[in-house]
């Protein structure tokens, strides 16, 4: 473990006391409740201890049938289970705890089993949902009235949006959890929410705002006494001045954080922060003090072994060596920091620069061949920048801190947390969890980095070949989607065109019978008549070739859907294609479900005419939307039947003339798409139909087709009556009328 | 057929209509048969409120929108009509699902589509005759 004795000690004698307190307790639940409080203590000493400890609590809450003591078991094990790295444990405790809060149906329960699944699945780098379980738990922690995990889930949704550079979603929430902080004069948590704010400044590059909030939180965390609030402040100040070249900024930091690292006794702290230091001062050209840093730096370094560190320092004397020009001292100083990382089977950004520099010292002294050599590993890591950034979102969000940050972070954690625990309530703490996602995440981190390096590596070049596969395949699904809703029309095709048939067959037999007649009536010289007979002639011939007509476009529509589209465009009358693709999505739904019935209602505004569409591709978004709609309203009658509900199931389609578009209108009366997915619905393979039922393509697709190749726009509307409403907008030339 | 047999043929189709009148013109002149149309499960509903006793022969399509030719059939079996109409189911496709639905549901026989109006002929006077 990585902390100090000095805080093992205070951390005993919390321990010793607790432990006291169980053992003299004879009420059960008071009993429960000393062991939640234990089991926080325990999960910032052995992650291994606090979840067996957890179970324990769960057994003996569900001996005693004590709901909360349950809940806040199952509460604690997801949280354990999840930063120690057992995922499938954690799940499983989830869907425990669900359907548990499922059974008891209270408010507080679900925030705390939202909010618990959001931290589930922000850990896992799975943000979407994190999100979507954030987003529910906010709102019913606003509901009653709980500030305090209002404001975290507030501050732990934001981190889940600043994972997918969603910066101005994360800086919306941690304003609202700083509002709510401030309101409650609760300065620690205040701390913190700035720090991120901060922190997401500086990742959307905005550096002045980022400085000002690092400050803000450190005058702040001097009042509380968080340190590793204010430590995380300064080194990321100076690693910011340093990116920006300000160095004289970047050195001040540095220098800061070396004085806390004084203050606390460590020797890594200050190792890595006086190697800042002396990059900053190397810059300067103030070689002198530059080489006194990075000496400390080693010194220190060389006493803590611990592979970042020791990178970090000997670069740093690397870097002020070679900027004097010292080609030959600084090579030995640049091995070591490669060697260490190596030895340490570490994989890291700055080993690109490492390759970069050492290769620039070899070449000067002459050995050109390693510095070739050299220089081409470095573009190799250059190139993978890009594969490398997504892998380390894809590992833990933590990933994105320093290692000195996060070792220095866990063993402040505990003083924090001493902090904390006199404002907060006593062993309902499970919320105390949240607020330190980052922090306690450090500590994992930390364990978890060597392994997670070794397991990054494999990573890359796993997700490149995955990358590769996923391009080919792309394009196969592409055309699988459109074989898949081919399938689905088959039926509907086989309605239509008997229809049509029908009346060819039956009207051209018919004709012949009549002309039979016009024979008999003209040898009768019944002119009269027989011009009568002709005129029914003329008009049977007028429905052959409409009918007719009408199969040729169905089986043009069926190919022309399966075939790559042609990409030409031609005014296309969308009246008559939507109508068309609505008749072929209705029967095909009819064909595969005959008890299926819907109220159809279609509006179509004649002033609409012809429009310039890729006529296959269009009807494929009809196609889609239809479906969709029809889909939607089955699954609501399948539902309302089973619930004995009164239902009328209802799709409409209206297409309507305006200025200089023409807009197409599906709407459904089903369940509707909830907020929280109307952003996804178009995302490719996102879909609600049960596995196998869906491609999660259409949607994608049409909006792709509607937006892309014909410039227009695809909205989502949720309706009053609870359904959705598809909007295709199609730009009109002033031409077209 | 020497007595008036009056049919309503349902269908979503407009075209039906002309195509039966022009199908079953002979027997229109002659009084024999009497044909009512309706464009829908529901329209034929009505119609059906209107001319109580009066069908005999019910010819209905199976796949329309709103009410299905289906759902129509076990509506008017369900009424028990003295005697209860005869109806004849029409489907594009003659498959053996709807075949079966229908037959469960009661229907007195079943066509597929494109018509062939000599063997509807037959059935008719089969139909009605036996």
């Amino acid at each position: 473990m990585i902390f100090s004795s000095y805080h093992t000690l205070s951390q005993n004698a919390k321990l010793d006391s607790l432990d006291r307190l169980i053992r003299n307790e004879t009420d059960k639940k008071l009993r429960i409740r000393h062991m939640l409080e234990k089991s926080d203590l325990l999960a910032i000493i052995n992650l291994d201890s606090a979840i067996s400890f957890n179970l324990k609590i769960l057994d003996a809450s569900r001996q005693i049938n004590y709901g909360l003591g349950q809940e806040e078991a199952m509460l604690k094990l997801v949280h354990t289970y999840t930063y120690s790295g057992n995922s499938a444990a954690a799940l499983q405790q989830l869907s425990g705890l669900r359907q548990y809060v499922e059974q008891t149906g209270d408010s507080g329960s679900f925030a705390n089993y939202y909010s618990t699944a959001g931290l589930y699945y922000g850990m896992q780098s799975r943000y979407d949902s994190s999100i979507y379980f954030y987003e529910k738990a906010i709102p019913l922690y606003e509901k009653i009235g709980n500030r305090e995990r209002t404001a975290q889930s507030a501050s732990n949704l934001a981190i889940a949006f600043q994972q997918q550079s969603n910066y101005s979603m994360a800086l919306l929430y941690q304003q609202k959890a700083l509002r709510i902080q401030e309101e409650d004069g609760n300065i620690s948590s205040q701390a913190y929410t700035l720090v991120n704010m901060a922190n997401t400044y500086q990742n959307m590059g905005d550096n002045p705002r980022a400085e000002s909030y690092f400050l803000k939180s450190i005058d702040l965390a001097k009042q509380q006494q968080l340190t590793n609030v204010e430590l995380y402040a300064y080194t990321n100040l100076s690693s910011m001045f340093l990116e920006i070249e300000q160095w004289q900024k970047a050195y001040d930091n540095a220098m800061e954080a070396v004085k806390l690292g004084r203050r606390m006794g460590d020797k890594g702290i200050q190792a890595a922060s006086l190697s800042k230091a002396a990059l900053a001062k190397a810059n300067q050209s103030v070689s002198g003090e530059a080489l006194q840093l990075s000496k400390s730096a080693i010194a220190l370094a060389d006493s803590v072994n611990q592979p970042m560190i020791t990178q970090q320092a000997y670069s740093s004397m690397g870097f002020v060596l070679k900027s004097q020009q010292k080609w030959n001292e600084a090579i030995p100083y640049y091995e070591k920091a490669m060697a260490s990382l190596a030895d340490a089977d570490l994989f890291i950004e700055e080993n690109g620069s490492l390759y970069r520099e050492l290769s620039a010292c070899y070449e000067q002294i002459g050995n050109t061949a390693r510095a070739l050599e050299l220089y081409k590993k470095y573009t190799v890591i250059s190139n993978s920048i890009n594969s490398r950034e997504n892998i380390r979102r894809a590992t833990e969000l933590t990933m994105n801190y320093e290692f000195e940050k996060k070792e220095q972070a866990a063993r402040v954690l505990q003083k924090a947390k001493d902090e904390i625990y006199r404002t907060r309530m006593i062993g309902l703490g499970s919320g105390l969890f949240l607020s330190f996602i980052i922090i306690i995440g450090a500590l994992i981190g930390y364990r978890g980095k060597q392994r997670a390096n070794a397991q990054l590596r494999q990573q890359k070049t796993r997700i490149e070949d995955a990358l590769k596969r996923l391009k080919d395949t792309q394009s196969q699904l592409i055309q699988s989607e459109k074989m898949a809703s081919l399938g689905e029309l088959t039926a509907g095709i086989a309605h239509e065109i008997q229809n049509p048939l029908n009346f060819v067959n039956n009207f051209s037999e018919l004709s012949n019978e009549l002309i039979a007649e016009i024979r008999d009536e003209l040898a009768l010289g019944n002119y009269e008549g027989a011009n009568e007979l002709l005129n029914d002639v003329h008009e049977n011939l007028k429905k052959i070739t409409h009918h007719g007509k009408r199969a040729d476009g169905i089986v043009k529509g069926m190919l022309q859907h399966s075939r790559t589209s042609t990409g030409d465009k031609l005014p296309t009358d969308i009246n008559n294609l939507s109508d068309e693709y609505l008749r072929l999505a209705y029967h095909g739904m009819r064909a595969r479900d005959n008890s299926f019935n819907v109220n159809i209602i279609t509006e179509y505004d004649p002033a609409v005419g012809e429009v310039d569409v890729v006529p296959q591709d269009m009807g494929r978004v009809m196609l889609n939307l239809i479906n969709n709609a029809l889909y939607a309203v089955a699954e609501k009658t399948k539902k309302s039947r089973d619930n004995g509900e009164e239902y009328e199931p209802k799709v409409s389609l209206v297409t309507k003339r305006k200025e200089n578009a023409v807009e197409i209108r599906v709407s459904d009366n089903g369940d509707g798409i909830p907020d929280a997915i109307k952003d996804k619905v178009f995302q490719p393979f996102f879909t609600t139909k049960p596995t196998g039922q869906g491609t999660g393509l259409g949607l994608s697709l049409s909006y792709d087709i509607v937006t892309k190749v014909h410039g227009g726009e695809l909205l989502i509307h949720g309706l009053n009556d609870g359904g959705a409403e598809f909007i295709v907008r199609l730009p009109m030339a002033v031409n077209q009328t | 057929m020497n007595k008036m047999i009056k049919i309503l043929v349902v269908d979503d189709e407009k075209d039906i209509q002309p195509l039966f009148e022009q199908r079953f013109r002979k027997e229109i002149r002659s009084g024999e048969i009497l044909l009512e149309f309706a464009f829908s499960g529901e329209e034929a509903l009505i119609c059906l409120e209107k001319y109580v006793h009066e069908a005999v022969l019910i010819l209905s399509d199976i796949n329309m929108p709103g009410m299905s030719g289906l759902e129509l059939l076990s509506r008017i079996k369900a009424k028990h009509h003295d005697p209860p109409p005869m109806v004849m189911m029409i489907s594009a496709y003659g498959d053996q699902e709807n075949y079966t639905k229908a037959m469960e549901l009661g229907a007195d026989d079943f066509i597929s589509k494109p018509v062939d109006f000599v063997a509807l002929k037959e059935k008719i006077k089969k139909c009605c005759d036996g």
